[in-house]
């Protein structure tokens, strides 16, 4: 299994996957600078630092689900598309584990993008903001401290969560599927209640149920897609 | 164990229509089985059942001594194959394409890969997608995959589809090298005869997804074929003399001086001496191989008649 994991990450084109990492960062790194641009109108919204860490949280959560539903789209769904999978399955490999491997890749690297991206963007950006003063308040870099034992967990769970458009995708082996319906699962969960003081997130259960319920339904649809006939 | 493939009563159904019913196939070690049949008759159905890409609705297969089960997987590591068409990796090159099934596969010799390339006669440039192949290279790529970890059973599904005339022939010597050098049995499927014709030691015809025939090609040219044509100006005589002084039994006078000899006891020499000494004049006389594409369209029609 173990091998199978190292091997479809031998396979993933690792300058490609850097190169939309740092994109990705770069781009929520620019909404957060736009928080500097009007005070005032920041202010109606945002006024501790608690809440700017549920923005960065709630906008990295967005990108890396729709980011792992584009891994999945060229590393499973692609590959049920274009028959290469046949190929696979004509190798001495369990289907069932080689599938496993390829999904539990993908949340893997969701999981560590996950937790990279919100510990850079928060450091940068709380240096940023003792230097240029951005915000009003302060936004002190031992925020992430206090919410690690969160964060880790709201990983965990992102890292499950970003399977469930698999079984969406795998219908019609459709890639236009798995992605829309990865944009869905974020727009529902990130959308705001409460003035933006509060969405889906806010509450730790949500995001580990969604979490427990993405892993079970890639392995329902896994187990399903081995017993197919090609 | 004398059997690479052996199949019971193998049957397969799509949504209640049997698309191979009752195959009971036996692909000898070694051999070239030539499994023949038209577009839509079950050759690619049985053959993915074969690498286990396809369960089958009832019916056993036995590959290489190993009973196929729902999950079996360890068993192909021993098989190569093209199923249907060479399925590729379009973007990567030819040698990636390779490099990908062998660490699969677990076949991690070095070499392995610019010889299969060597072998199938595919020169590369390494940089360059599959996808700008031709479809010749990509059946030329597709039959180094299934070679290049030298398994011991080579399932091939319309190999030289899309070869031009050399390459077939290029392509059908390199099949027979490596039946014959490394005893590889290769099961080859074909909708056209003349491709396997020469190098098959076993032809399977399938019709409707029923087997109707398995043969040694040595029978078919040995006993079905052959026959001895005459071509003379006084027929009747020569018929005459054919029944009378040969005591030939099977014979046929087709038109106007043309007579087919079909007794296996005759040879050319009997006739021709038989001929002279009762002054039949012989315009011409050879001996006739019915091919295999006659012998074939014969067993076809022979079935459907029945049917």
């Amino acid at each position: 299994m173990l091998n199978l994991m190292k091997l479809e990450m031998k396979r993933m084109n690792f300058h490609t996957i850097a190169v939309c990492f740092l994109s990705i960062n770069a781009g929520i790194l620019g909404i957060l600078l736009l928080l500097g641009v009007d005070p005032e109108i920041t202010a109606e919204d945002f006024n501790n630092a608690e809440q700017i860490m549920i923005l960065i949280k709630t906008l990295v959560v967005a990108a890396f689900v729709i980011y792992a539903s584009v891994l999945l789209s060229n590393m499973v769904i692609e590959e049920f598309k274009s028959k290469t999978i046949t190929v696979l399955f004509t190798t001495p490999v369990s289907r069932k584990k080689l599938l496993l491997a390829k999904v539990l890749v993908i949340s893997l690297l969701t999981f560590v993008m996950f937790l990279v991206s919100i510990s850079v963007l928060t450091a940068i950006f709380s240096v940023l903001n003792n230097a240029f003063g951005i915000l009003w308040f302060s936004f002190p870099i031992d925020i992430l401290r206090e919410n690690m034992m969160h964060l880790f967990v709201t990983g965990i769970a992102v890292a499950g969560m970003s399977l469930i458009p698999l079984v969406f995708g795998m219908r019609k082996y459709s890639v236009p599927a798995t992605i829309t319906s990865s944009i869905l699962i974020v727009s529902v969960l990130s959308s705001s209640v409460n003035n933006g003081m509060m969405n889906l997130f806010s509450y730790t259960a949500i995001p580990i149920v969604l979490g427990i319920i993405g892993f079970i339904i890639a392995y329902l649809v896994i187990n399903k897609a081995v017993k197919n006939d090609f | 164990m004398t059997y690479a493939i052996r199949t019971h009563q193998l049957t397969k159904g799509y949504r209640g229509k049997e698309v191979v019913s009752g195959v009971n196939m036996n692909v000898r070690r070694g051999e070239i089985y030539g499994f023949l049949g038209p577009n839509g008759a079950g050759k690619t159905t049985i053959m993915k059942m074969m690498t286990n890409l396809t369960k089958p609705t009832s019916g056993e297969i036995e590959v290489l001594g190993t009973r196929l089960q729902a999950n079996s997987h360890d068993i192909l590591k021993r098989i190569g194959c093209i199923i249907e068409y060479p399925i590729l990796y379009d973007k990567l090159s030819a040698r990636k394409n390779l490099e990908i099934y062998c660490e699969y596969m677990g076949y991690y010799k070095k070499d392995a890969i610019p010889e299969a390339l060597e072998l199938v006669n595919l020169r590369v440039v390494d940089d360059i997608p599959v996808r700008e192949f031709s479809l010749g290279m990509k059946q030329r790529l597709g039959i180094a995959r299934a070679i290049v970890t030298k398994p011991e059973l080579l399932i091939l599904d319309e190999p030289v589809n899309g070869l031009d005339p050399i390459g077939m022939q290029e392509l059908r010597d390199l099949f027979y090298k490596l039946s014959r050098q490394y005893g590889i049995t290769l099961l080859i499927s074909s909708h056209i005869l003349g491709e396997i014709e020469q190098i098959a030691d076993t032809i399977g015809i399938i019709r409707e997804g029923k087997l109707i025939e398995e043969t040694s090609m040595a029978e078919i040219r040995g006993n079905n074929t052959e026959h001895i044509e005459l071509s003379v100006s006084d027929y009747p005589k020569a018929a005459y003399v054919l029944e009378h002084e040969l005591q030939a039994t099977n014979f046929l006078v087709k038109e106007e001086g043309l007579i087919n000899v079909y007794d296996p006891a005759i040879s050319q020499n009997d006739i021709i001496q038989a001929m002279v000494r009762n002054g039949v004049e012989i315009g011409r006389i050879n001996n006739k191989n019915l091919s295999l594409e006659s012998y074939f369209l014969q067993r076809m029609e022979g079935s459907k008649k029945h049917a």
